[in-house]
């Protein structure tokens, strides 16, 4: 079939139906990683939120402006999704949830969402030294190995450092920014470099 | 206060109007079938329509045209969607093109939804090299519709992909499939 043809039939597909399309062959799959992201359908995100719970897990709450809620979650060798466990063998995990699927959920994003959120759960007082660890390392690749700017109105982040601020907010595309909220644990918040970055220049609201 | 139709966003189904009578043409394909065929029909293919205008410029007495690119039994699909069409406004079709919610009417809906996915695919294609908007417009849209809230397994069927294949080693594709 016909290239434009193809995009065409891509276009007029939701963005669930493209992520299953991939998995049918090789030729789709290469097909649509290649499409520019203009080809795609809007997932309509309108909120994500990234928390590290108990027990080395990491969750992703994707909300749409439908109204409808993805959750996922990611431990050690596993991912989660509607109850179907998928063992990721020798990959590790975070890379699957930062790297693979986190780009796969921000390529389908035409608009602006309402709240880009990384956090611990309410409980994370109790987190064990090998949770903090791994909220670290969230940061830490989310800083490292992002390729596109998120697109958010809000942006709220719990962090232990100065610095994870700082590399945190620079992954938000400054456009969109409106509100930033910043929830220090166990140390005092610093404005010295963030108030230079564009993200905080173009922001209205700020929340600590 | 009554319900206001929201005409529109939908075509209007073709209205008979007063016309003069139909010029009709034979269209020959690739694997050597020949059919009549209406030229209001066919002049919804604009490559077709340049063709035609070519031989009208020129004086030419048209007796046939030859595609070159569709065999018979997706010609005949062609030039029987071309003669259910050939009183719409083009412009209905043009003005869908780039739209995600495109409205099938019914009759197009049967036509198109009762031809297996093959027939569909090569009747798109055709479409596409005969330069026909509308066609591909609900052509592309009746796959869509098709393939919408599938599992990778019932997809595979619908495209005609006969085994499953082994993913790239290094991807744990994504947390949808």
């Amino acid at each position: 079939m016909p290239v434009v043809v193809m995009e065409n039939i891509i276009g007029l597909l939701d963005f669930r139906s493209v992520l299953t399309l991939r998995q049918v062959c090789r030729d789709f799959w290469n097909f649509i990683d290649d499409l520019k992201d203009s080809k795609l359908p809007d997932s309509k995100l309108k909120g994500l939120t990234l928390t590290v719970r108990k027990g080395r897990k990491l969750e992703f709450k994707i909300e749409y402006f439908d109204g409808s809620i993805d959750i996922i979650e990611y431990m050690e060798n596993s991912r989660t999704y509607k109850e179907k466990i998928t063992n990721l063998e020798n990959s590790n995990f975070l890379d699957v949830a930062i790297q693979n699927d986190l780009k796969w959920i921000l390529k389908f994003q035409r608009g602006s969402s309402d709240l880009f959120e990384i956090g611990m759960d309410l409980q994370a007082v109790y987190l064990r030294p090998e949770d903090e660890q791994l909220y670290q390392d969230v940061i830490e690749q989310l800083s490292n190995c992002m390729n596109r700017k998120i697109k958010t109105k809000k942006l709220q982040i719990w962090a232990n450092k100065n610095s994870e601020f700082l590399s945190i907010i620079q992954i938000v595309d400054p456009k969109f920014v409106v509100e930033l909220n910043f929830r220090p644990r166990f140390f005092a918040f610093e404005t010295d470099e963030i108030s230079k970055t564009e993200q905080w220049k173009m922001a209205k609201v700020f929340g600590f | 206060m009554a319900p206001k139709k929201n005409s529109a966003k939908r075509p209007q189904p073709s209205t008979p109007k007063p016309s003069a009578p139909a010029r009709i043409v034979k269209v020959q394909s690739s694997d050597g079938h020949i059919l009549q065929a209406d030229v209001r029909a066919l002049l919804l293919s604009s490559t077709l329509a340049a063709t035609i205008k070519g031989y009208d410029d020129e004086n030419k007495p048209l007796e046939k045209l030859e595609v070159n690119n569709v065999v018979g039994f997706t010609l005949k699909l062609v030039l029987e969607w071309c003669e259910k069409h050939k009183e719409d406004d083009p412009a209905i079709a043009q003005a869908e093109k780039d739209k995600k919610n495109i409205f099938i009417p019914s009759w197009d809906r049967h036509f198109l939804t009762k031809l297996p996915m093959g027939n569909l695919f090569d009747l798109i294609t055709a479409a596409y090299h005969l330069d026909i908007t509308g066609l591909i417009n609900y052509g592309c849209k009746t796959v869509a519709n098709s393939a919408k809230g599938k599992s990778t397994e019932e997809m595979r069927e619908l495209f005609g992909i006969p085994e499953p294949w082994e993913q790239p080693s290094t991807s744990t594709a994504t947390w949808d499939d």
